[in-house]
């Protein structure tokens, strides 16, 4: 069975939902402790975004600040490979190792197509998430244009593979299975 | 018997500890203190019935209790926890940007 990677919110449409793709988010630097009366220069870094916090959470004004994270084009990680996986070969593996979930830093979404405003593959990277107040991000996307929003199945996919990165412990594997 | 509660927020370094003594009814705590007694022991029903408030987390319980309809009793051990509220406290300051960029990782692998 086939489903729909992605639909198009209308671009006065401001509500948000988890899977949302928010173009040049603002995240903001902070340049060191900061104190009441402080006038300070900040650093702004856009990154294209994609909502991680839960649907619910974001529809009923659970939460104040929505957890975001970066995502970038397929090739441009590819092209960050180690030199030793440059390979033809290897790259091939590294594209099938990452739609297979052994990457467990990053997640791999559909490409919508030539011309469109996913022109190709893209890489969740869920290493570095960031928080952007929920007011904010709502200004953000209106009257920005159609913006992309995954859809299910494929937002559960990438809520898991998410939970899966950050649920990680770090145990020793001391079991000796011997016959 | 008392019930120490340590009160952290995750967002700024803003702790609060409460001590309620034994006679010392939830429905008679006001305002704020009200609310987040409130919000703990709507926590902790949720958090013993397996609902959800999985967004919380009672860190260290010392002894097993029960919580008694309309909060009207203290749970009758003591325990210590640790639940993450909203930012309490916020100020705005004069900020100049002072630079704009579009953020690629580099480099994605060591």
């Amino acid at each position: 069975m086939e489903f729909d990677w992605y639909e198009l919110c209308p671009e006065d449409n401001n509500s948000l939902e988890q899977g949302d793709l928010i173009l040049e988010c603002p995240i903001v630097i902070p340049p060191g402790p900061i104190e009441e009366g402080d006038s300070i220069e900040i650093d702004v870094k856009k990154i294209n975004s994609v909502v991680l916090t839960q649907s619910c959470d974001l529809a009923n004004d659970k939460i104040e600040i929505v957890l975001v994270c970066q995502y970038y084009p397929l090739l441009y990680w590819l092209d960050s490979l180690p030199a030793e996986q440059q390979g033809k070969k290897a790259r091939k593996k590294a594209i099938d190792d990452l739609r297979k979930g052994h990457y467990a830093g990053f997640h791999a979404i559909n490409k919508i197509g030539p011309e469109s405003l996913l022109e190709d593959y893209q890489v969740v990277d869920f290493r570095n998430v960031y928080g952007v107040n929920i007011d904010l991000l709502k200004k953000i996307v209106l009257n920005k244009g159609e913006r992309v929003r995954l859809l299910p199945p494929y937002r559960e996919h990438l809520s898991q593979a998410f939970a899966r990165y950050f649920m990680r412990v770090g145990l020793p594997q001391d079991l000796r299975i011997e016959y | 018997m008392t019930a120490d509660i340590y009160i952290e927020n995750n967002a700024t370094t803003f702790d609060r500890k409460h001590t309620f003594s034994e006679d010392e009814r939830i429905y008679k705590l006001i305002g704020e203190r009200r609310k987040k007694m409130e919000c703990f022991f709507t926590l902790l029903k949720k958090k013993e019935t397996g609902n959800s408030y999985t967004n919380f987390s009672i860190l260290e319980q010392s002894e097993s209790f029960s919580i008694t309809e309309e909060h009207e009793e203290l749970p009758e051990n003591e325990f210590d926890f640790v639940v993450p509220f909203r930012a309490e406290k916020s100020f705005k300051v004069k900020a100049k940007v002072r630079s704009v960029t579009n953020y690629l990782p580099k480099p994605i692998f060591d």
